[in-house]
């Protein structure tokens, strides 16, 4: 069963600040290498981002956003510290049990849009769904609605080979966020695009959070993400140097500063 | 697994990326399979011939005597026993079964045969030239002469026997036997033929009577016989048959229960046994070995392939595939593979199934005749039609791949998902 992806549906109410979060970490490193050599990645991170939050990581390449997104969804163990999606402790479970929160309630987007090659864009955006056992005529109706508002209708039978740049990533989102996950991470994902696309593509995600109260966050370069973002954290060398909330459309001097100044 | 077509898709699909990399495999399992094919049906093809030769030439398939006629053979103790029987409504019976081709009565003894000059120990067999014929082959071996008739008083001697005695056809011979009632009896007989079976001790001591003429010599009465020799269609259901046809016969004929015991040539030439199971053996170890290759060139495959995924199945677990459906999906892919190799070999074995079924290559003037175990071993490359083993092998064949592919699909669990996304 699948809960309708229909863009006309109600729009969510935001979560209370009693609500438990959609993530949570706390004392968070990741590691790479040891003595002398070791780098570390993710740097004492503590970090709340409450359900329908709409959050932009920033950071220059290098600062650990990706590291933190990866830990976040259960792609890497911590060296130190604990994540927890919805209260549900990320370290603590199974491989299989990992995947199953991934499939329940974390969509990815990725920044090369990683569909799998060998799937038509139908076929790519109905995989979760189809791994979740939804009904086949169900999860296709879902699909070619949201193709449809997306723009991508008529290019389902595509091989990702056969799709633009845009077209590909913007079955990624599809993919990503069919099923309503909770939560999406998405990394850099209008990194390859032109500016058209980048818009239409952030819309799309907008629309999923004002109405279904999905949470997003971006590691992202990309200023217009900033922009429609409502929180910035930015990292840098791997921990967090700075968190603030800010109005949609507006973009903070000190999120384009150089580090250091 | 609902969506097993979208898995054997994918398969599908996956394999195509690289067409020739797997075409490659495919043949390799396809011949391997094909080869386990023919070479099978070859063995089991010279199994049979051998097995049809060593008990068509004299021994027959089914064997069916008084229960205490073997090992003493003592001479009164004949078919049906004291109660006798009715040895053509007997035979009928035995015919009747489904999986008897033909069935002929003997008697036998043992003796001294003598020319004027000379004397040799015998072994005397009374057969019905004509029946005999239709069961077993050794009449076949006449080298001279004729069978002998009923009521001529005639024989036929063994090769060796008849260069030691010094006789020829048209020679008289007298043949002295102690008779089952206890007298001894001697009677003046012609020579009508020599006969060469190929077995050394049988060319050295055989003499061949018409059935009438030994029952006579042995005082026997004419339905006293001693045995009966029987050949199955195939030589692999004797035994199957002989269970039958003890149960058909349990009235021993006769309605004596006790005086008739029926043996498949298996119990009575295990030696032939033994040769059949080597060539099964034979068989498993060719199934063995290809198999063992089969499945390194699967896990090579699948191994090449989840390398250069790694981007793709950190991908899926990113979305939240379970690690056992990761699994399932690389052996998806080898059973898709193993399913189009066993179709391919299926295609490339057929023919020459049918080939060397129907066109047996004898290659008896290359490699000449051997006599092994008293049997006449010809090397005819035949194959012997068996839905069983090609079916075992094919369902073997995909078991081996998708096993095979079982290491690869561990690794491709075991990518780590966030370095793979990273290209490292």
């Amino acid at each position: 069963m699948t809960r309708s992806t229909n863009p006309g549906a109600e729009t969510a109410a935001p979560a209370a600040p009693t609500d438990p979060p959609a993530v949570r970490t706390e004392g968070l490193w990741k590691t790479y290498g040891k003595g002398d050599t070791a780098v570390h990645a993710v740097h004492d991170v503590t970090l709340r981002i409450d359900k329908g939050e709409f959050v932009a990581l920033c950071g220059p390449s290098g600062s650990g956003k990706t590291t933190l997104v990866n830990l976040v969804g259960g792609l890497t163990d911590p060296t130190k510290g604990k994540v927890w999606v919805e209260e549900e402790e990320v370290g603590g479970l199974s491989e299989r049990k990992r995947a199953r929160l991934r499939l329940d309630r974390i969509g990815f987007v990725f920044q090369s849009y990683n569909l799998l090659p060998v799937l038509s864009a139908l076929e790519n955006a109905e995989f979760p769904l189809m791994l979740r056992g939804a009904d086949r005529d169900a999860r296709r109706k879902d699909v070619m609605e949201l193709f449809e508002h997306i723009g991508l209708g008529g290019l389902e039978h595509r091989r990702p080979g056969e799709l633009s740049g845009g077209q590909q990533q913007r079955v990624a989102v599809a993919r990503a966020v069919l099923g309503a996950p909770a939560l999406v991470l998405a990394d850099e994902p209008t990194a390859n695009l032109d500016t058209a696309a980048s818009d239409a593509l952030l819309e799309v995600m907008e629309l999923l959070n004002e109405e279904r109260g999905v949470t997003f966050i971006f590691c992202t370069h990309d200023p217009r993400v900033m922009r429609r973002a409502r929180r910035i954290i930015r990292l840098v060398d791997g921990h967090v140097e700075r968190d603030a909330e800010k109005e949609p459309g507006d973009l903070p001097g000190w999120v384009l500063e150089p580090v250091g100044t | 697994m609902k969506e097993r077509s979208f898995w054997l898709r994918i398969g599908w699909r996956n394999l195509g990326r690289h067409r020739r990399r797997s075409v490659i495999t495919a043949l390799a399992l396809a011949w391997g399979f094909a080869a386990v094919v023919v070479l099978n049906g070859i063995m089991q093809g010279m199994g049979t011939d051998f097995i049809r030769s060593g008990t068509d030439l004299m021994v027959g398939q089914l064997r069916i005597q008084h229960p205490d006629y073997e090992p003493e053979r003592e001479l009164w103790n004949v078919v049906g026993g004291d109660d006798g029987i009715h040895l053509p409504s007997l035979l009928d019976r035995i015919t009747a079964d489904p999986g008897v081709r033909e069935a002929s009565a003997r008697v036998h003894g043992a003796g001294i045969v003598a020319t004027e000059t000379t004397s040799r120990g015998a072994m005397l067999l009374g057969v019905d030239p004509e029946r005999e014929g239709r069961v077993t082959l050794f009449l076949q071996g006449l080298t001279e002469g004729r069978v002998p008739e009923p009521g001529a008083w005639e024989v036929l001697v063994g090769s060796e026997l008849a260069r030691q005695l010094g006789v020829a056809p048209g020679d008289e011979v007298v043949l002295v036997s102690p008779a089952s009632d206890g007298s001894l009896g001697n009677e003046l007989f012609t020579v009508s033929g020599i006969v060469r079976t190929g077995i050394p001790e049988v060319d050295a001591a055989q003499v061949v009577l018409d059935l009438e003429d030994l029952q006579a010599l042995l005082a026997l009465g004419r339905d006293d016989v001693h045995e009966i020799v029987a050949s199955a269609t195939h030589p692999w259901d004797a035994p199957e048959v002989a269970t039958r046809l003890a149960a058909s016969l349990a009235d021993g004929g006769s309605g004596d229960g006790a005086a008739l015991e029926v043996a498949p040539w298996t119990s009575f030439r295990p030696e032939l046994v033994d040769f059949a199971n080597l060539i099964q053996g034979a068989n498993w170890l060719i199934l063995l070995v290809i198999f063992v290759m089969a499945a390194f060139g699967v896990a090579n495959t699948m191994l090449m392939g989840t390398f250069e995924r790694r981007r793709e199945l950190a991908v899926v677990k990113a979305l939240g595939m379970r690690p056992g459906l990761i699994v399932l999906s690389v052996m998806g892919e080898a059973l898709v593979l193993a399913i189009l190799a066993v179709g391919a070999g299926a295609l490339l074995a057929t023919p020459l199934v049918l080939w060397l079924m129907h066109a047996p290559v004898d290659l008896t003037p290359v490699a000449g005749e051997q006599m092994f175990m008293d049997t006449l071993f010809r090397f005819v490359l035949r194959v012997e039609h068996s839905w069983a083993f090609p079916l075992r092998g094919a369902v073997g064949l995909i078991l081996t791949a998708v096993l095979a592919a079982l290491y690869p699909a561990i690794r491709a669990v075991r990518v780590p998902a966030a370095e793979a996304l990273a290209g490292r």
